[in-house]
């Protein structure tokens, strides 16, 4: 249960989490609620790295989710995350911190043949 | 409207729909559904009135659906979810390999990579475990073939629910799934130290008769030239003990195993190299059996002579049943044949599809 003062500062905290730009791939787009039209468009979701901002994607757009990233929530091996133009790899991998501003690129690798 | 056979042909690029009368010369073609997908198996559902297409592609980067179609194959619509494993579980899913009726028109059971079952009672939309094999005590024992560690037979058959698992073995359940045994005795596994262990054979494919209750028969992975009877093998005691019919078979080696639609004791089987998994001679080749493999009968008549590498993969071979039921089987080199009368003629349907993973066949 939260305490008298606990609740004032978590919706403080919830204030300030930053908001993302998010690019899903063009394949699912359709999973998003029409909210993505082209490849310009991106979605608006809050996190402050990236592990939670795939599990505000699962909460807001599940389907979207489910073929990102596998049961462990996370992203499926042919699916590469970036953080403006840095792979998350070469960050802190789904640790990576957000900050407001920042566009997260969800891309499929070129694997395949 | 009249009778119309219906082939579903799962590829590593897609799956394509093949439609015509059973009677036709040519088949129309549909697809490629699923462009770029993979697809290990699909199922022909005919328990309601509508009979239902269900195809399984696998995406590379964006995982597994199952795709229901109402019309055939002409169109397709997701379920709303496909099998998956709990996120404390530590497995992920890797493929869907098999894809079998459960109890009511709208159940389903799904054999997947990693070896594992799942259950859906309302028509794909949900799935649940079947604990009793995918939690089994053997589960984390078993190992991946070639082809991934893979749950790729469920046949529900007599008094049981049948599995083949690659490589695991068989197991069956005789109490509705809540307990599955292995069941193996004469099940060789001639890459083992122990050849005949209780668990852990690379079975290839089962497959029966439901006018045979007693009687299974399997694809096992043989090809060892030491001893070479452990590939084709016949249960008569519903799975519990196993004995070889290879004999009179150029080679044990194989991955499909199918039974005619209309008669108990007819058999078929692709026998292949074991070192190439190629038809042996580069001369391909069906082999029928009309007494549950005493005797095998070699079905060369329209395929190839000579020069022809084919390999047919463990779920790319199938029966239609209709009133004289065609053999249908693919290649990974992408020819789809059809084997009218039972195998007695063969014709090429498709010359270049992708690789063929499974063929589907009915008619409806």
């Amino acid at each position: 249960m939260e305490g008298p003062v606990e609740a004032p500062i978590k919706a403080a905290i919830e204030a300030t989490v930053p908001e993302i730009r998010v690019m899903i791939p063009s394949a699912l787009r359709a999973l998003c609620n029409g909210q993505v039209r082209s490849r310009h468009d991106g979605l608006c979701l809050a996190a402050h790295d990236v592990r939670g901002l795939l599990a505000e994607l699962a909460r807001v757009h599940p389907q979207a989710h489910v073929r990102l990233c596998d049961e462990r929530g996370e992203p499926r091996p042919h699916i590469n995350v970036f953080v403006n133009d840095d792979h998350v790899r070469a960050r802190a991998g789904l640790e990576t911190p957000l900050t407001a501003g920042d566009v997260v690129t969800i891309l499929p690798a070129v694997s395949g043949g | 409207m009249a009778s119309r056979v219906v082939v579903a042909v799962g590829t590593k690029k897609g799956l394509f729909v093949f439609e015509g009368r059973p009677s036709a010369k040519r088949l129309e073609l549909r697809g490629p559904f699923f462009p770029g997908q993979p697809l290990n198996t699909a199922m022909i559902d005919r328990r309601s009135k509508t009979p239902k297409v269900i195809a399984v592609p696998s995406s590379p980067w964006f995982g597994t659906t199952i795709q229901v179609s109402n019309n055939l194959g002409k169109k397709f619509k997701p379920t709303k979810s496909a099998p998956a494993f709990a996120a404390d579980d530590g497995r992920t899913l890797k493929n869907v390999w098999s894809l079998a009726p459960g109890g009511d028109s709208t159940d389903y059971l799904c054999g997947v990579e990693p070896a594992a079952l799942f259950r859906s009672g309302d028509g794909g939309d949900t799935w649940e475990k079947v604990a009793g094999i995918t939690d089994h005590a053997h589960a984390r024992q078993w190992n991946p073939g070639n082809g991934g560690l893979c749950l790729h037979t469920i046949l529900r058959h007599g008094d049981a629910l049948h599995l083949g698992i690659s490589t695991g073995g068989h197991y069956a359940s005789r109490d509705g799934e809540k307990h599955f045994e292995p069941e193996n005795k004469g099940v060789g596994a001639g890459f083992m130290p122990d050849r005949f262990p209780e668990f852990g054979q690379c079975v290839h494919k089962i497959a029966a008769h439901p006018d045979r209750p007693e009687r299974l028969y399997m694809q096992n992975h043989g090809g060892f030239p030491e001893d070479p009877t452990l590939g084709v093998l016949r249960s008569d005691d519903g799975g519990k003990t196993w004995k070889s019919i290879a004999k009179g078979l150029p080679s044990d080696f194989g991955f499909p195993i199918a039974v005619h639609p209309h008669q108990a004791d007819t058999v078929y089987v692709v026998p292949l190299e074991a070192a190439t998994r190629t038809c042996p001679g580069a001369r391909p080749a069906v082999w029928r059996s009309e007494n549950a493999g005493e005797k095998w009968h070699r079905l060369t008549d329209g395929l190839p002579k000579k020069d022809a590498w084919f390999t047919v993969l463990r779920d790319a071979m199938d029966l239609d049943d209709g009133r004289r039921p065609s053999v249908w089987f693919g290649t990974t080199t992408g020819q789809l044949w059809r084997g009218r009368d039972g195998g007695e003629s063969f014709e090429c349907v498709a010359t270049s599809l992708p690789p063929i993973h499974c063929v589907k066949a009915a008619v409806v």
